[in-house]
């Protein structure tokens, strides 16, 4: 965060990233844009975690993307370290991977399948010498105990583990290197319940035995409640409401968060119908609405939303809000406010 | 629609009563019980929830209901499905077709591929309607515009004429359910219909779903691995663990006093929005696949509580309170939070 | 490895795995056997070959087939067994020739479409324009240039296999390519051509190798035609396309001399066809469940 004195991780600023869709046919015809990225700017401290959320579509992995590169941004800036990621050349960027790492949704696609687990995770190190062929096994053996796997699995293939397991294997890749920062791209959105919450905990030990930062891309709000020290919603390739996770979860500001956040389904039968349900479906990306893009969608909508788009308004330091009117809208409709006693008394079984 | 309060089971005769139901897997000389005498009621307006991770076998266990299991490497082993008291075990495939889509029908996970591409929506609920009545065309496409307009599709007389890929995953999922409900089925079985969709867009579907089911009064089936969605949906839940059930309870009960280490550990490792702690609690290990799975009771390697006699002895399915069934020899020791 | 049973549909696989799956067939399994006697005889040839094929003997010209000549001897007194054997090689040579090239050109062109987008659209009409043209108008223009012979032969057939290839490369490298385990080897920082090489192609090899040993049978004909027309390989050296056409003016007195390699080159594609499709089945993943 901005207040902190020493320099971020990693710096973000006003990341922009558009698709051309469609192709320039031989009679013309139309190349239209797609506005996945539209100005996002951010910052990761050391050791800390900012998540980025949203539903499909807002862009929350394209941003994942185009922070590494794997991506070209249109425009805007990426530092990490103090260094300039975006302006890099292609041999000084694959020297910079070192620092830079990444986590994927599927464990399934995101091994490659004729590698074993050491040979997999002995890569990265071999390819950025941290490690001589002679103490790579080593390494990878500490890796692996690190992640919780045990050391007569290095030679499996990666079709013989679980999802569970794959993704400790992708973990430990991403952190052969010791990098800086790690963007996790929707990491336990694949794994079943039980085993998401093995690898949520294994993620926070990790940073706090190791201070990597994680950037953590979810659309689940519950996952990010575990492990975010800020967050950052998303919609339509804009940040929407951006703050510290108390910020975010006990005074959400932006119409859309709220929506979101009273849209997860609790494990509560006395919750029920509480929500807000928001109307209509995520607008096409290739015509969003003009002014403020949530405005389609949006209960409190008026006259000026419809025209001219929101910019972050400072509602506190470290929390942003681009609604025209969040002042006026408090930070919990009515209904919810009634529903903040409810989730107190969660069921007993929850503190077990 | 205030039913969630009443969570007495009615009297009356169960639309559906699947009894000590089992189906095993064949993989290569091994046969392997993936549904292992699994038995539960659902009633008339109710809604069940069957809650579980990946390879419980609750996707199998639907899938058998509707003698739908892929045979091989699949098969019904034995148990009876009793549908407003008939059996449907010993129905033929073509006695299946008449109820499948008419008296049972189910909605998929995918709302993608669940719709066949190259026909409008209209002539696929059309064809779902006139299969099992002796509509006209012209009663059909009003009915298929009522049906749309039902779960809540705008402009339905022009959706009607659309192709799927011009519509929304929401929306397709609401095609999807018109289709179940095309025949007033008694029975609608949905396997995690809302996993595939974002969380607003599942709200709308969840929403939809509770009144269409106040409006009609079909039992639904609910299978899902998302014990928030079960919450707020179901009656009554069956939890089940490497193909059995492992507790079974309304769905107060079952919240308010979860009793199987594993129910417990499931909501103890469910990333919730609300709430206090700051760590999750996960559950050691993971599911055993079908054909290794331990002596006695399933969940012993993983279970805090396992002793010599959960290693040997598989435990029964007991009723421990008023309704909320238990397969645990430790249920005094795991009620205790 | 230890289970087979769940390895990626994709991967090679033992050839123990291979050989059980055709044993189920008994058409594949005629066809095996008589691939395997056609490549033996081939290979065989100098040992196996009763007579030096390029013996002339005047004396014993135009023989129908006997006991001394079990195929009988052509226009020049030659054994037509013996010529077979050594043509059977040149003309089996001939196609795996062409495989080889045009299967390594046509990779590299498909890969490289399908990892640089920019360069996609070029060398994929490229490869169009090149699928236009005939093989055996290739092998006019290049018997013209550089003169007919084995060589000609080679280059014509490479090129008319080369754009074939290079489609079915391109499409396999971009179902590789949109998988992550790719991005994850960009993200470490691997160059493009290691992660050509370690990661794209492996995983796209047996899609092209199923395609080859369909392209295979197509090739040898091809071929085979070309010596016929005269482009190709030169008498006395003898393919069995040249054979038969240098039986053709004998065709109604001695038609064994055209008829023999002509039914040899038939045997030849026919086993390998079935062969071929027979492998598709067992490997292409999507034939499968």
């Amino acid at each position: 965060m901005t207040e902190r004195n020493e320099t971020p991780v990693l710096e973000v600023e006003n990341l922009t990233k558009h698709f051309a869709v469609g192709s320039r046919g031989l009679f013309g015809g139309g190349k239209q844009t797609v506005k996945a990225l539209d100005g996002v700017s951010f910052t990761v401290g050391k050791g800390k975690t900012i998540a980025i959320v949203g539903e499909s579509g807002c862009g929350k992995s394209t941003l994942g993307r185009t922070l590494l590169r794997l991506e070209q941004p249109t425009s805007g800036k990426v530092r990490l370290d103090g260094i300039d990621v975006t302006a890099a050349s292609a041999s000084a960027l694959r020297a910079m991977r070192r620092k830079m790492q990444i986590v994927f949704q599927d464990p399934f696609s995101s091994l490659h399948p004729k590698m074993t687990a050491a040979q997999l995770v002995a890569e990265p190190m071999l390819l950025h010498k941290v490690a001589t062929k002679k103490d790579a096994r080593a390494r990878v053996a500490a890796l692996f105990d690190l992640v919780g796997l045990a050391p007569y699995q290095m030679d499996r293939y990666p079709h013989q583990f679980s999802g569970g397991q794959r993704q400790r294997i992708a973990i430990a890749r991403a952190l052969a290197v010791e990098p800086s920062l790690i963007v996790c791209d929707e990491p336990v959105s694949a794994l079943d319940v039980s085993i998401q919450a093995q690898i949520i905990n294994l993620l926070t030990d990790l940073q706090a035995k190791l201070g990597v930062s994680y950037v953590f891309i979810s659309h689940d709000l519950g996952v990010v409640r575990y492990i975010s020290d800020e967050i950052a919603v998303m919609y339509l390739g804009r940040v929407v409401e951006q703050g510290t996770k108390r910020e975010l979860f006990s005074s959400p500001r932006h119409p859309y968060t709220q929506a979101l956040l009273s849209a997860v389904p609790r494990p509560d039968p006395s919750y029920r119908s509480q929500r807000i349900v928001l109307k209509g479906d995520l607008p096409n990306p290739l015509s969003p609405p003009p002014g403020c893009r949530f405005s389609s969608r949006c209960g409190h909508a008026r006259d000026i939303c419809r025209r001219q788009e929101p910019q972050l308004d400072a509602a506190s330091p470290s929390h942003r809000v681009a609604c025209h009117f969040w002042k006026d809208l408090g930070s919990l409709p009515g209904r919810d406010a009634a529903r903040a006693d409810t989730a107190a008394t969660l069921p007993a079984s929850h503190n077990a | 629609m205030n039913d969630d309060t009443n969570t007495a089971v009615p009297n009356a005769r169960p639309v559906l009563d699947v009894r000590d139901f089992s189906v095993d897997l064949t993989a290569g000389k091994t046969i392997s019980p993936i549904v292992d005498k699994v038995s539960f009621e659902v009633h008339e307006g109710r809604t069940l929830g069957i809650v579980g991770e990946s390879g419980c076998g609750k996707s199998m266990l639907s899938l058998g209901i509707m003698k739908l299991v892929p045979s091989p490497p699949a098969r019904i082993a034995g148990g009876q499905v009793l549908l407003d008291g008939t059996d449907l075990v010993p129905y033929s495939n073509g006695q299946m077709q008449e109820i499948r889509g008419n008296r049972i029908s189910m909605i998929f996970q995918e709302p993608m591929t669940s719709l066949n591409p190259v026909y409008t929506v209209g002539y696929q609920i059309i064809e779902a309607l006139r299969a099992h009545s002796s509509m006209t065309s012209a009663q059909a496409r009003s009915r298929a515009i009522d049906l749309l307009r039902q779960v809540g599709i705008s402009n339905p007389e022009k959706r009607v004429d659309e192709y799927p890929h011009r519509l929304s995953g929401g929306m397709r999922q609401r095609i999807v359910i018109a289709i179940a409900l095309a025949c007033n089925p008694r029975v609608l079985i949905a396997d995690e219909p809302t996993t595939a969709l974002d969380v607003t867009i599942q709200a709308q579907i969840l929403d939809l779903m509770r009144s269409l089911k106040s409006e009609s009064g079909t039992a639904i089936i609910l299978i899902s691995h998302d014990l928030g969605v079960i919450a707020e949906m179901a009656d009554d839940v069956v939890v089940m663990y490497a193909g059995r059930i492992i507790e079974q309870a309304p769905v107060h009960s079952l919240f308010a006093a979860p009793s199987h280490p594993y129910t417990q550990g499931l909501l103890a490792s469910i990333p919730t929005v609300d709430g206090d702690q700051e760590r999750l609690q996960p559950i050691p290990g993971t599911v055993p696949p079908p054909h290794d799975r331990p002596d006695g009771c399933a969940f012993n390697p993983r279970c805090r509580f396992s002793d010599a006699k959960c290693r040997t002895e598989r435990p029964p399915l007991e009723e421990k309170i008023s309704g909320h069934k238990v397969a645990c020899w430790h249920t005094d020791l795991g009620a205790q939070p | 490895m230890t289970s087979h049973a769940s390895t990626p549909a994709a991967d090679a696989r033992p050839a123990r795995y291979l050989l059980a799956a055709l044993g189920r067939d008994p058409v594949s399994c005629i066809a095996l056997a008589m691939l395997t006697t056609l490549f033996l005889c081939a290979a065989l040839a100098p040992w196996l070959a009763p007579y030096d094929p390029l013996q002339i003997n005047m004396s014993r010209v135009l023989q129908s087939p006997s006991l001394d000549h079990v195929f009988g001897t052509d226009g020049q007194g030659r054994d037509i067994f013996s010529r077979s054997m050594f043509g059977l090689r040149v003309t089996i040579m001939l196609g795996f020739a062409a495989i080889f090239v045009g299967g390594t050109i046509g990779t590299l062109v498909g890969l490289l479409a399908a990892f640089y987008p920019r360069t996609d659209t070029l060398l994929m009409r490229l490869m169009d324009i090149i699928l236009s043209f005939p093989a055996i108008l290739f092998g006019l223009a290049v018997a013209a240039i550089i003169g007919s012979g084995t060589t000609a032969v080679i280059i014509a057939l490479s090129v008319s296999t080369t754009p074939l290839v290079a489609r079915i490369a391109r499409g396999a490298a971009l179902m590789v390519l949109a998988q992550d385990y790719v991005s994850s080897g960009r993200a470490i920082g691997l160059h493009d051509w290691t992660l050509l090489r370690r990661y794209v192609l492996p995983n796209c090899v047996s899609t092209i190798v199923v395609f080859l040993t369909l392209r295979l049978g197509q090739a040898i004909l091809l071929g085979a035609s070309l010596s016929f027309l005269g482009l190709g390989t030169q008498p006395p050296t003898p393919e069995l396309g040249t054979m038969a056409a240098q039986g053709i003016g004998f065709f109604f007195f001695a038609p064994h001399v055209t008829l023999i390699p002509s039914v040899t080159i038939f045997l030849l594609v026919l086993s390998m066809n079935i062969l071929g499709d027979s492998l598709r089945d067992i490997l292409d993943p999507r034939l499968r469940s």
